[in-house]
C-alpha cells in the first residue's frame, strides 16, 4: 500500500489499514476516491465522516447499514449530495465503493460493488426530497434483527 | 440630539436663545439698526424628515455589506436625480436585500443580529419599514438560518404580488423560509436539498438552480406552503456553471449566464422548466471578454435591453468588475453597443421607467455612478455611500407620485 | 510579485488609484473587491496542545516557498477573504481566540516548488469581526452558492458555536491531489 501523506488526522491511515485486500491492492483507486471525498464531501461531512449533529448527517459507522435495507443501496447514489456532485459516474462508483468500506460498519454479505452504469441510471433520478426516504430507511435499519 | 421637537429641553433651549438674542441687541444697539445687516437668525426646533410615502422612479436602494465590519450592514436610499442620500436602514450582520413591496410604500428587510454584536444569541428577523419614515416597525422572527453570502437579489425574493417573502437558508442544509407579508407571520420552512436561489416565474411559482446544473420548479399554495415541482435536464456543464444572478426578461423567463459568457434563456412553461435559447455574450468579436462582478447584469423591460458588465479575462474571473458595459437587444440576441467605463464597476442596475438611469458601483468605492444608458456617460457621482456596495435595487415604480 | 501574477485586488487597487488620481478625487479608494470566506478541518489538524506553553502559528513546510502574507502565495489560489497569516494566525492556524469552523469548502492548488497539486481546505476562523488585513480574491475552482461544496462566496462560519462572524481564512494542506 502506497503511503498517502495527507490528513494528519490519522484517519486515512486507519481506513486504508482496514480496507479489504482487494481494495488495498488498488491504492491508486483508493487515493483517487479519498481525493474525491476530500473535494466533494468532507467540507460538510468532515474528514472522518462524523458530520455535525443537527446539521450534517454522520456517515462514520452508519453508511454501510444503508446497504442492508431495501432501497438503501439506491439512496446512497440518489441522495442530492452524491448525485449532484461534480464527478463522473465512474468517479461516483469508485468513491462509494471506497466510502462504504471506509465508513463502515461491516458490509452486508453478498455486497457487490457499485457499477458505473448502475450509478448513471440512479443519478438520472436523484431524490429531490430525500428527507422522507431517509427517515424510512433509518427506521428499517433500526429494526434490523442482527444489528450489532 | 433629541428627535422630540416639543420636549421640555427644546423649549428650554429656545428660551435661552431668545434671551441671548435680546441681550446681544441691548449690548450692541447700533448693530441691530444697521440696515445692511440681515435679520438675526431665528431659533430653530429640531425636526425629523418624512419622505414621500412611496418610492419615486429614480430612487434606488444600495446594499453596503460593510465587509470590514459586517455586523453593521446598511441599506442606503438615494435620489439619483438629485444626487442626494435620502436615508438609511441599519440591517445587521451580512445584510442582503431590501424587499420592496409592489406599491413602493414599504420595504421588508431580512436581517441577522447577535445579542453581543459579533457573538451571542443569533436572531434573524424581517423588519418592516415604511418608506415615509424609514423607522423600524413590525417584525417577524424567522429561523436563524439566512444564507450568509455576497448578496444576490434572488436569495430573498418576494412573490410578485408582495404576499410572501422567501428566504434562502443555508446551514449547510438548504431550505426556504416563507413569511406571510400582510399577516406579518412566519409560515414555515421547506427543504430544497441540492438547489438554491428562488427566481419567481409566476404568482405562486419559482425556479431554483440545482447543483447538477438542472432547474427545479417550486410551487406555492395560497397559504404559502412550498412543494417541489418538475425538474429539467442538466442545462449547464460542470466546468461552466451559471451564476445565481440572472435577470428576469419576461414574467416566466430568465436570462442566465455562465462564467464563460454563455447566455441561457430558460423559464417555466406549463409548470415545467424549459430551455428557450442559448447564445453567446461574446458574439463574433468578443473573444477574451467575460461577464463578472457581484451584480453583473441589468435588464430594462420596456426597451428589451440588457446591460452586462464585461471585463477582459479568462477562467476564474467571474467576480472581476467590468471595464465596459455591453448592451444587447435580448429579443434579437445581438449586441447593440459597447460602453467603456471611466472606472470599473462590480454592480449594474437600471431604473424601470421610460427615461431610465443606469446605475453602477464598484465594491469598495462607496460611490454610486448615475449614467446615461445610451452612452454610459456619467451624469453624476454620489460619493460616500457606505463602503462595500453590492446589490443595487431601483424603484419598482415607473411613474412619479406627488 | 511579478506582474502576470498580480491578483485581482492588486489590479483593482491600481485601477482605482489611477482613476482617483485622474479625477483628482478627494477620496482614496481601497480596491476591496467581492471577497469571501472559508474552513473545515483545522481543529483535527492542529497539534495537541502542550500544557501552558504558548502555541505559535504553524509554520510553512520546508518544501514550500513564497510569502504567506501575500495573495499570490500558492495555497491561496481559491481564497476569497482576509488572510489569517496577516491576522495573528498563519496559513494553517487561526488567530488567538477565534473558533475554526469545522465545515468549509475544499479545492486544489498547485505547489510551484514540487509541481504537485494539493487538496486545500479553506477553513474560516470565526467569532470576531472581520480582520480587515490582506484581503484577497482569487477564485480558482470556485462555483456559485448553489454548488456549495466548492463555493467561496459562503460564510462557512455557520458551522461554529460562535455563529457567523467571519474573521479570516486559512488554507490548510490536506494531502496530494494527483
Amino acid at each position: 500500500m502506497r503511503p498517502v501523506r495527507a490528513p494528519s488526522t490519522g484517519w486515512l491511515a486507519l481506513v486504508l489499514a482496514t480496507t479489504t485486500p482487494a481494495q488495498a491492492a488498488d491504492s491508486a483507486a483508493a487515493h483517487r476516491a479519498w481525493v474525491d471525498y476530500a473535494l466533494h464531501c468532507q467540507g460538510c461531512h468532515l474528514p472522518g465522516g462524523e458530520g455535525m449533529a443537527g446539521k450534517v448527517p454522520a456517515m462514520r459507522g452508519a453508511l454501510a447499514d444503508f446497504l442492508k435495507v431495501p432501497g438503501g443501496r439506491e439512496y446512497l447514489v440518489q441522495v442530492p449530495g452524491v448525485a449532484t456532485a461534480k464527478l463522473s459516474d465512474a468517479d461516483v462508483a469508485r468513491l462509494l465503493n471506497w466510502l462504504v468500506r471506509a465508513m463502515g460498519p461491516d458490509l452486508p454479505a453478498g455486497f457487490h460493488d457499485y457499477q458505473t452504469a448502475e450509478v448513471a441510471t440512479l443519478r438520472a433520478h436523484w431524490l429531490r426530497s430525500p428527507g422522507p426516504v431517509r427517515k424510512d430507511l433509518l427506521a428499517a435499519i433500526a429494526a434490523l434483527p442482527a444489528r450489532r | 440630539m433629541s428627535a422630540q421637537p416639543k420636549s421640555g429641553r427644546d423649549l428650554h433651549r429656545a428660551a435661552l436663545a431668545a434671551l441671548h438674542g435680546a441681550a446681544m441687541a441691548l449690548a450692541h444697539p447700533a448693530a441691530a439698526d444697521t440696515p445692511t445687516r440681515p435679520p438675526v437668525l431665528q431659533p430653530e426646533t429640531l425636526s425629523v424628515v418624512e419622505l414621500k410615502d412611496r418610492m419615486q422612479p429614480h430612487w434606488v436602494w444600495i446594499n453596503d455589506i460593510s465587509f470590514n465590519h459586517m455586523s453593521d450592514g446598511r441599506a442606503y436610499l438615494v435620489d439619483a436625480d438629485a444626487g442626494t442620500m435620502l436615508g438609511m436602514i441599519s440591517a445587521g450582520n451580512g445584510h442582503g436585500v431590501v424587499q420592496i413591496l409592489p406599491d413602493g410604500k414599504t420595504v421588508a428587510v431580512p436581517a441577522t443580529f447577535y445579542s453581543r454584536g459579533m457573538r451571542g444569541k443569533r436572531e434573524d428577523v424581517i423588519t418592516f419599514y415604511a418608506i415615509r419614515d424609514l423607522a423600524p416597525g413590525a417584525e417577524v422572527s424567522i429561523p436563524p438560518k439566512r444564507i450568509q453570502t455576497i448578496p444576490f437579489l434572488n436569495a430573498e425574493p418576494l412573490t410578485d404580488d408582495g404576499r410572501f417573502s422567501l428566504i434562502y437558508n443555508f446551514t449547510p442544509e438548504q431550505t426556504i423560509s416563507v413569511v406571510d407579508i400582510p399577516a406579518r407571520k412566519f409560515v414555515g420552512e421547506f427543504a430544497t436539498p441540492g438547489c438554491g436561489a428562488m427566481h419567481m416565474t409566476g404568482p405562486r411559482q419559482f425556479m431554483m438552480q440545482c447543483a447538477d446544473g438542472s432547474l427545479q420548479v417550486g410551487q406555492m399554495s395560497e397559504d404559502g406552503q412550498i412543494t417541489l415541482g418538475a425538474t429539467s435536464a442538466t442545462l449547464f456543464r460542470p466546468e461552466d456553471p451559471a451564476s445565481e444572478r440572472p435577470v428576469r426578461i419576461a414574467p416566466a423567463r430568465y436570462l442566465f449566464f455562465t462564467y464563460a459568457g454563455e447566455a441561457v434563456e430558460a423559464g417555466v412553461k406549463a409548470d415545467r422548466p424549459a430551455l428557450i435559447a442559448r447564445w453567446s455574450l461574446q458574439g463574433t468579436d468578443g473573444a477574451g471578454w467575460r461577464p463578472g462582478g457581484t451584480q453583473p447584469m441589468a435588464y430594462h423591460t420596456a426597451s428589451g435591453r440588457l446591460y452586462v458588465l464585461m471585463h477582459k479575462g479568462g477562467p476564474n474571473t467571474q467576480k472581476e468588475p467590468g471595464s465596459e458595459i455591453w448592451v444587447y437587444d435580448v429579443a434579437k440576441h445581438i449586441r447593440l453597443a459597447r460602453l467603456p467605463l471611466d472606472h470599473p464597476a462590480s454592480s449594474v442596475a437600471i431604473s424601470a421607467d421610460a427615461a431610465p438611469l443606469l446605475y453602477t458601483a464598484l465594491f469598495g468605492s462607496g460611490m454610486l455612478d448615475v449614467r446615461d444608458p445610451a452612452s454610459g456617460r456619467v451624469i453624476r457621482k454620489i460619493a460616500g455611500i457606505g463602503s462595500d456596495l453590492t446589490v443595487i435595487q431601483p424603484s419598482p415604480l415607473a411613474e412619479a407620485t406627488p | 510579485m511579478n506582474r502576470p501574477d498580480m491578483n485581482r485586488i492588486d489590479r483593482i487597487t491600481e485601477i482605482m488609484a489611477r482613476s482617483a488620481a485622474r479625477n483628482s478625487s478627494r477620496r482614496s479608494f481601497f480596491g476591496r473587491l467581492g471577497a469571501w470566506l472559508t474552513v473545515g478541518t483545522v481543529a483535527p489538524l492542529l497539534p495537541v496542545s502542550r500544557a501552558y506553553a504558548a502555541k505559535g502559528p504553524q509554520a510553512l513546510q520546508p518544501q514550500e516557498q513564497g510569502d504567506p502574507t501575500s495573495c499570490d502565495y500558492w495555497r491561496y489560489c481559491g481564497i476569497d477573504g482576509f488572510l489569517c497569516a496577516c491576522c495573528g494566525g498563519s496559513a494553517s492556524s487561526c488567530p488567538p481566540g477565534t473558533e475554526p469552523s469545522p465545515i468549509t469548502w475544499v479545492g486544489t492548488c498547485r505547489n510551484p516548488v514540487d509541481g504537485r497539486a494539493y487538496i486545500i481546505s479553506y477553513n474560516d476562523c470565526c467569532g470576531k469581526a472581520a480582520c480587515g488585513r490582506c484581503q484577497c480574491g482569487r477564485d480558482e475552482g470556485a462555483t456559485p452558492t448553489y454548488q456549495p461544496s466548492t463555493s467561496n462566496d459562503l460564510d462557512w462560519c455557520l458551522g461554529t458555536q460562535a455563529g457567523i462572524a467571519y474573521h479570516c481564512s486559512t488554507s490548510v494542506v490536506l494531502g496530494p491531489a494527483d
